[in-house]
């Protein structure tokens, strides 16, 4: 009885020790690969992908890696503002990168507007009416369902009930109105067939038919800022990934993805 | 405070649990006697939804909720309305999303339950439903509270799901956590320290009410 326990302890002992040394082992492991240190930028998703392209573009043409994490912008600004360890934030919105220059998280005069976010109509396969307020306000009312972003928290949502607003329809829609998380829900909402049309950014459709840009007098364009944190450790190197967002080369290919340029 | 989320939560997890009581227990015990090599695979199925991010859970519901999909469509020929964005749709979610923590607990009961008790009632020739009641029920007491509680809870704490199907509508989708997502995305921090604090404070409650009822059964069996 004795022996049999003792050899249980034992095998539990290696157990642990054999447990231990593979998890040393995977937490020192990548941060050996990992020596030179990354840029890490922190980008709204609507503009991710974009930002993944720029971003291989750049590391081609400098000697700096960098690291593009999506989220909601207002994810980015919650982990921002308890401390992660970004060193560039790409927000969807001017509001967020606002307010962290006011708290005071920023590199002063590093926040600039990247990019200018169009808003669209996406409705497959029907027939689009005529940029005309009535008319737009009368095939809105038709429609079944209206996909839009969340209004509070998405600013391609904010846009779309601006364009409603303006054209006096917003109580009219509102039964019909269905709400995604962000603009790539309003989306999903049309694309799987859920939602006969909806309010989507033009960067995500300009490939697909049966879309309307919207006048940008029914809205204003969202301007999507960036910023450099404080808190970086590579303050040369995400100026350096700023300005080559900005520039003019840069900006053109941002206006062929489906947004208007920014500040240059 | 968002009542009207609070309320729609609540009435979710209730019908979500009580569904899945009276779908789980036959499942459960019709598995717990199934002999057959598929049994593994049919548990695994069960299982899924604790493994499967709940993500793609709701993105291939909003696929099949879709008027395009056959069964969207013949949901809408049949009953005129469309799933996706209603209460109906989310509450098809849950059921699914909460369904192993309703058949696990009874299906680990039935299979422990020794079967000289049913011999016994056969022997008094005790119809089915008798059996279930005198028998069957009072044996298993603690398996029943335990599904009811677990998927009551997790329906509560649904949130991939609902927000992929749900359409954020208030009083009919638009439940605590996602009310309470909303809250942190648009730095609305204090309302949502409330809304967290209370549904904190609940599951905490129920899940040690759950523990303290079916506490004498768990040491009755130790």
């Amino acid at each position: 009885m004795v022996n049999v326990k003792v050899i249980v302890a034992r095998r539990m002992r290696m157990l642990v020790v054999l447990l231990s040394a593979i998890l040393v082992l995977l937490h020192t492991a990548p941060a050996a690969a990992n020596a030179r240190d990354k840029l890490r930028v922190a980008v709204a998703s609507n503009f991710a992908p974009m930002a993944r392209k720029l971003a291989n573009q750049f590391e081609q043409q400098n000697d700096i890696e960098l690291s593009i994490v999506a989220s909601s912008s207002g994810t980015a600004f919650a982990q921002i503002v308890q401390g992660a360890p970004y060193d560039l934030f790409l927000s969807a919105d001017a509001f967020r990168p606002e307010q962290l220059e006011q708290l005071g998280h920023i590199i002063q005069g590093s926040r600039a507007t990247y990019a200018r976010g169009l808003l669209a109509l996406w409705a497959p396969n029907q027939q689009l009416p005529s940029v005309n307020v009535d008319a737009l306000a009368e095939w809105l009312i038709s429609q079944p369902r209206l996909a839009i972003a969340n209004p509070y928290t998405a600013p391609y949502g904010t846009a779309a009930t601006r364009v409603l607003a303006t054209l006096g329809i917003e109580h009219q829609v509102k039964p019909t109105t269905v709400t995604g998380n962000n603009v790539f829900q309003a989306f999903q909402f049309v694309h799987t067939g859920n939602a006969a049309v909806g309010f989507v950014g033009y960067h995500l459709v300009q490939d697909e038919a049966d879309v309307l840009i919207l006048p940008t007098a029914l809205y204003s364009p969202i301007e999507q800022q960036l910023v450099v944190l404080k808190r970086s450790k590579h303050v040369t190197e995400a100026m350096a990934f700023r300005t080559y967002l900005l520039s003019p080369n840069v900006q053109q290919q941002i206006t062929h993805a489906g947004f208007a340029q920014g500040d240059s | 405070m968002d009542y009207e989320a609070i309320f729609l939560t609540l009435k979710l997890a209730l019908f979500t649990s009580v569904i899945l009581l009276a779908f789980a227990t036959p499942l459960a015990w019709w598995l717990a006697r199934w002999r057959h090599p598929l049994r593994p695979l049919v548990n695994a199925v069960i299982a899924l939804p604790l493994v499967l991010p709940p993500t793609v859970l709701g993105f291939y519901l909003l696929v099949a909720f879709s008027p395009n999909h056959w069964f969207g469509a013949t949901w809408l020929s049949t009953t005129g309305s469309t799933l996706a964005f209603s209460f109906t749709g989310i509450l098809i979610g849950s059921l699914i999303y909460s369904l192993p923590f309703a058949v696990q607990p009874l299906y680990n009961a039935f299979e422990h339950l020794d079967k000289r008790y049913l011999d016994v009632a056969k022997t008094f020739n005790l119809s089915r439903w008798l059996t279930f009641w005198r028998v069957i029920f009072p044996l298993t007491r603690s398996a029943f509270m335990t599904a009811v509680g677990l998927s009551f809870a997790h329906t509560l704490g649904e949130f991939g799901v609902v927000l992929m199907i749900g359409g954020n509508i208030p009083g009919e989708t638009r439940v605590v956590s996602i009310a309470l997502f909303d809250h942190v995305e648009s730095l609305n921090y204090s309302a949502a320290h409330q809304l967290a604090f209370v549904l904190l404070v609940f599951s905490f409650v129920m899940l040690a009410i759950l523990y303290r009822l079916n506490r004498k059964q768990l040491s009755s069996w130790t």
